[in-house]
Parts: structure tokens; sequence; C-alpha cells
């Protein structure tokens, strides 16, 4: 019953709809949502391209590769790793030889993490600050400052903290998400023409809104068939899934929205569209909050166990990563300050009592507006 | 038996090939066809499993760890005043020892979320921490290390050392405190409102009771009973031998003397469970439990068979146990090869409740184990 029901909704979905809402519109509007992230022109070009989010994505993942060297002892250095952060004067090891690197030669690339961490933001040099710091501090430990390796992860050894997972997941909030929800779903990047291809004679059919558009869902994912529940996403296209997907149909509600959305873009019905961007908003917020809520009761479930503090301690580090997500959202639930007192409240993971990851997890839920019994179980 | 649970502990993983796991999966397939939320076929009654649980042995079980926990902290005071001796504080942790097997495999809800197991039995114990706390004489509850609390730190002070200056006696005063207060809370959630909440959640779907219920007593058995109180002392830990014992693993090491028993009472623990049964002024009452789960599935491979299985194989490791001589931390040095057979035969009690009888009621198991079995 359960695969028919599906069958059936989504056979609702990329059906024809028409939108009583559009009142205001003269035009009558009426155009197919595809099942998957395919969108093309009337001469059938597709307008779809987010390679940049994907070159970027995959920088991310080699970072993420070369950080947890520390995590076997190696050293790892400061300025390496700020020049791959800014992508400049280091050279990638993903040079498009191997053909399942989606975002090809990325020496060949001239984008970079760095200037799109927080950018736009009023404190976007002091969010690009913080991760700096981070790094210096894991090649610090890395050298022996401050830095043991517990459970397999180099940890702070006066705070418990793991700076890979801060980095890794910080980015993701800091850079993807804020991308996503706050820059291009925002208005200066949402209200653009959307009636002129870019420049088609260089294969952009798409208009400058299309593209932006397209640059939120690269930052989502860069699966154009993507699946809610399969496993080899990654990046906010795989925390979009696990429990937050199950108990709070995340996953699902996001690559709806993003198809929704860029049907209604296509078929200028920016009702339509507009309603994306808060269902987008609200459903990434979701993502990573719930993810937050995830790692906090994995770190309980471990104080419970009898786990490893070190195992404890990665688990918080996750945590604290998507709390400081929780502030670059564009219609954000929780403001700076906020964030940075739930960070603060765990500012020392070896003295937080279970009492405390209970207190931080149930601000998150109560903010977010995620019900006790899937709070507890996300 | 021995043999395939030799084989069995040699090759942990080839277990779950078992041909039970086939039955609830189309249970559940075919069961999408019918009306109602239950998951399995059986029209058991899980509300007066669950109300039988709650109100008979649930909560009763508290209430007396509760009152053993208040009496250890009444001894302790009194012995410190000068009107009590040592020896009552040792037969009273003895007692709230035993107490705590009754309510160990309770380890969700209220338990999990105070954290009542890690706090109550953490051990080896820390015995230069305790020293050092001695020494800071100020209270700070624990945070992530939980070994240096609880009743091992008790066992510890209490039984290590025959005389004690005023600072371990606040010491000792501290950690029996730390349990009243523990003990009290736990008990006063279930009888407020959890207790209710446990009943009123019949299904048998992730979070519902019935998934919390067994998972809790097969992890609980899993890594505290079989694992905890012999698996570690004899040197086999998951499915790995090390190739010699670890005497100083055994639960209330200072004691020396409690081991064993507290292994069969933690077993008579998981029997009176299964079975359901429960205490009236010391009369044993015969409750709806799991066995009656197990055997309105009717008679069958995975339902009354199964039950004969288990029943069996309990009466067998109990039997097991009584061939144990105490001290256990001796023993597991001295006669090696005869306590890994009296762990083979709790071993066998794994298999059959996490993999046999979770698989019959259709009820997964959601706990990972983190020892690789």
């Amino acid at each position: 019953m359960i695969i028919k029901s599906n069958l059936l909704s989504m056979i609702a979905i990329s059906a024809v709809i028409s939108f009583a809402s559009c009142t205001n519109n003269d035009d009558d509007v009426s155009y197919t949502i595809p099942d998957t992230y395919e969108f093309s022109d009337s001469d059938g070009n597709s307008t779809v391209s987010f390679s940049g989010q994907t070159q970027r994505k995959d920088m991310l993942g080699e970072i993420t590769t070369y950080m947890k060297t520390g995590n076997s002892g190696m050293t790892v250095d400061a300025q390496q790793l700020q020049n791959m952060y800014a992508n400049s004067g280091y050279t990638w090891l993903q040079n498009g030889s191997d053909p399942a690197d989606l975002g090809g030669d990325l020496n060949a690339s001239t984008k970079q993490l760095q200037n799109k961490t927080g950018n736009g933001r009023p404190d976007e040099a002091d969010i690009q600050n913080y991760f700096l710091s981070l790094m210096d501090g894991l090649s610090a430990a890395s050298n022996g400052t401050d830095g043991e390796i517990l459970s397999g992860y180099l940890q702070s050894a006066s705070t418990g903290k793991e700076w890979v997972q801060l980095i890794e997941k910080g980015l993701m909030g800091a850079c993807f998400y804020h991308n996503i929800s706050t820059y291009y779903l925002g208005d200066s990047k949402m209200n653009v023409d959307n009636t002129t291809p870019v420049d088609p004679e260089a294969g952009k059919y798409y208009t400058e809104m299309e593209h932006h558009w397209d640059e939120a869902y690269g930052y989502f994912t860069d699966q154009i068939d993507y699946d809610p529940n399969a496993s080899t996403k990654r990046f906010w296209g795989k925390y979009a899934g696990g429990s937050r997907e199950e108990l709070l149909g995340t996953a699902t509600a996001l690559s709806e929205a993003f198809r929704t959305g860029r049907a209604a873009i296509s078929a200028d019905d920016m009702d339509t569209r507009d309603q994306q961007i808060s269902i987008v908003r609200e459903q990434m917020e979701l993502a990573v909050g719930g993810t937050a809520i995830y790692y906090l009761n994995k770190a309980f479930n471990d104080l419970s166990s009898g786990a490893e503090a070190g195992t404890k301690n990665h688990h918080l580090a996750e945590a604290e990563a998507f709390i400081y997500g929780l502030m670059f959202g564009g219609e954000a639930s929780f403001s700076k300050a906020e964030v940075e007192e739930m960070m603060s409240d765990m500012s020392d993971y070896n003295s937080l009592t279970g009492a405390d990851i209970h207190a931080i997890r149930d601000q998150i839920a109560t903010g977010l507006n995620i019900s006790d019994s899937h709070r507890d179980n996300l | 038996m021995s043999n395939k649970n030799r084989l069995l502990i040699l090759n942990n993983a080839g277990r779950v090939f078992r041909p039970v796991f086939i039955l609830p999966i189309l249970a559940v397939i075919f069961h999408g066809c019918g009306s109602g939320s239950s998951d399995n076929s059986s029209s058991f009654d899980r509300s007066s499993l669950l109300s039988n649980y709650c109100d008979n042995i649930i909560i009763p079980g508290y209430e007396d760890f509760y009152n053993k926990s208040i009496q250890l902290h009444e001894s302790v005071v009194l012995y410190s005043e000068g009107t009590s001796t040592l020896q009552d504080c040792r037969e009273q942790l003895y007692n709230s020892y035993l107490s705590w097997q009754r309510v160990m495999p309770f380890a969700f809800g209220p338990a999990y979320n105070n954290l009542l197991n890690v706090s109550v039995n953490t051990y080896p114990t820390d015995a230069s921490q305790i020293e050092q706390d001695i020494l800071n004489g100020i209270w700070n509850p624990p945070t992530s290390d939980f070994d240096h609390f609880g009743l091992p730190a008790i066992d510890y002070l209490l039984n290590f050392k025959d005389q004690h200056d005023s600072d371990e006696l606040v010491r000792l005063q501290q950690l029996t405190s730390h349990l009243v207060d523990l003990s009290s809370e736990v008990y006063n959630n279930w009888n407020d409102a959890y207790g209710a909440d446990f009943k009123s959640s019949t299904g048998t779907e992730l979070g519902s009771s019935i998934s919390q219920l067994l998972n809790s007593f097969n992890q609980v058995y899993e890594q505290n009973v079989r694992k905890q109180k012999l698996g570690l002392p004899v040197g086999i830990s998951g499915a790995i031998d090390i190739g010699n014992s670890l005497p100083d693993k055994v639960e209330a090491f200072y004691a020396n003397t409690y081991s064993i028993d507290l292994l069969y009472e933690a077993l008579l623990s998981f029997q009176d469970l299964y079975n359901g049964d429960y205490y009236l002024n010391e009369q044993k009452i015969e409750g709806l439990g799991l066995d009656d789960y197990l055997i309105s599935l009717g008679e069958e491979e995975y339902g009354s068979e199964l039950d004969d299985d288990i029943q069996n194989q309990v009466e067998v490791s109990l039997a097991a146990i009584s061939t144990l001589s105490s001290p256990l931390s001796e023993y597991v040095v001295s006669n090696r090869d005869e306590a890994i057979s009296v762990y083979i035969e709790l071993q066998a009690l794994v298999v059959l409740w996490k993999v046999d009888m979770m698989g019959s009621l259709g009820v997964l198991v959601t706990y990972a184990d983190n020892d690789g079995d």
C-alpha cells in the first residue's frame, strides 16, 4: 500500500497543475513540474547549470580528506588548508582524470569556498576568520599543541572540540546553506531578469533568475534525479535525509520545492516561486536543526551507553557545527546571538552533562516547532 | 548445545541469516493489506502486558531500589555518627546491588533521561579518581566520566577499607545521597507521568513501549549481563577471545564475594521479566509476559517452541552459573575454561532473545552493538 500511495503522489506532483491563486497574473498559468530537476527552453536546450556549486562541494570534500589525515597522526599544514579554502596556490588532487568526479578538474576552476562563506553578510569577514582560525587550531593540534587523538579523532585536549567537524560541517552552514537560503533565494538574486537568456552562444540558455535558482539547488545536491532515500548523496542532499527525512520529510519536501519553484520561474509564476522559497527555507532549516538534534541525541546516547569520550565529543562537534549553521537561514528562527549562546553553552565538551545536552537540544526543537516525539527519535 | 554455540561465538555474524527474519518481513507485507495499525498478526493483548510490566514489575522495582538506596544512605550516615557498624553498611550495599539487578533492564525513558544505568553501575571503578574526589571534598555530579560514582565507588570505599577518616565518610555520604536522588527521580518519573504514557503506547513501531522495552531488555542483557558480568572477566569481548582472564573486571570487585550472586540475581531478574512474573509479600505471582506473547503466536517453531527453548536455556544458564565458585575474580583465572563454558550458555540466550524472539515479535533491534558483534 505504501508503494502505491507513493506512486500516486509522484503522479500528482508531475501532473499538469493550474494555480487558482495566480489571479493577479493575466496569463493562464499552466505548466508541468518534472519528476527530476530537468528543465529546457522551447528549443530543447537544457537551461540547468550549477557546475560551480559542484566544484565547491568537491573542494570541501578534498579539504576534508586532507584535514582527516590529522586523525592518523599526520601534520596538517594551516597554509595549505587556507590555500585550498581560497583556491589559491594549491594544486588539487582532483584533476579531472576520474570521470566520477562531477566537478571535473578543480585546477581549472576559478571558484572558491572562502569568498562564498557568509558572502553579503555584514559580518562576512568575521565568519571567514572563524574558519581560518579553526584551520590554525587544527594545524597546531596536529603539531601537538592542545591536540590528542581520541577514538580515532584529533580533538582539543582541553575542550574536546574537533576542528575537522567544525570546519567541514560548519562550512555546510556558512557557505552552502547560507547561499541556498539567504543569498540566492534572497531578493537581490531573485528580483532579476527572467526573460532574456544570459548567453545562448556560450551555451547559457537560462535566464538570470533561473540560474540563481539552479545555483541554490546545486548547493543542496548535484543530483538531477535526486532520491531522498538513497545513501549515495553528500552534504545537504545527505543530511536532509536519514531520520530527518523519515520523521520530518525534509529531503522529499526540498526536492519537490526546488522542482516546483524552478518550474514556476520558467513559467513566470512568481507567486508560486515565492511560496517555494519559503518552503525551501523552512525545510532547509529543519534539516540543519534536525541534524543538530540528531547528533545531540547521539552524544547523549554515548553518555548513556558508556561510549568513549572521543566518540561522544565527535558527535558533539558535529552537533555544534550544525547549530552554528542555524544563523544562516533566510528566514532564521534563531538570531546570531541565540546561536552563539548555544555554542557558548557547549564551550567545554568534557564538562557537558546529559542535562546540558538535552537543554540545548530542547531549545532547538522548541525554536523549530519540532514535536517532543520527533525530537526524541531524530 | 555447546558445540553449536561455540560456532556462534566464532562467527556471530552468521546468525542473522537464520530463517526467522523472513517471518516478520512477510508478516509486514501481508499485513499491509489489512486494517489494523499493528504490524504483527497476533491478537495478543499488548496493553495488558505493558500494564503488568509497568504496575507490577517496573514501578515496584524502582520503589524497592529507591528504598534500598535510602537504607544504604542512612546506614552510612549512622556509621559516620558512630551509631552503626561498617558491617551494616556493607550489608546494605549488598542489598542495593541485588535490588539494582531488578531494574537494570529498564534503561529507557526516565532511566535513560537521567543517565541512571551508567551513574549507578559503571565499573571497574577508578580508585585513584575516588581518592582525588576525597581530597577535593566538594561534590560535582558526573558529567562524562561515571567510573568514580555509584555502587562501584561505594564498594571501593566500604569494602577496600576497614576504617574511614572524616573526608572519606563525607565522600561516602555524597555518593549514597546521589543514589537516593537519582533513584527517587526515576521512580517519581515513572509514577507521575511516564508510566501512563508507557501503558498507552501499545504498538510495536520504533519508539513504542514494546520496542523500547525489548531493545533495552536485549541491550542490557547482552552488554551488562553477558558481557560485563562474565564475558570481560573471562576475557571475551563480543566475538573476540583475548586469551586470558581479566579478574579486575568483575562486578563489585572490592567486596569480592558478590559477583556470582549478582550474576545469578540478574539472570533471575531477566527470567521473571521474560515470564512477566512478580512478587507480592514474597509470593511469586505469574503475570502476562513475553512467554505468553510468544505462545500466542501458536504451536510452531517461532511461537511456543521458541518459548520452550528460551525457558530451557534460562534454566541451563542458571544451573551453569551455580557451578561457578566464589570469588569469581579468582575462579576466572584458575578455571578459565569452565567459566567460558558458562559464558557460552549465557551467549545462547542472546541468540534466542535478540535474534529469534525479536524476529518472532516483529520488533526491530535498534541499538547498535559497539563491539562489533
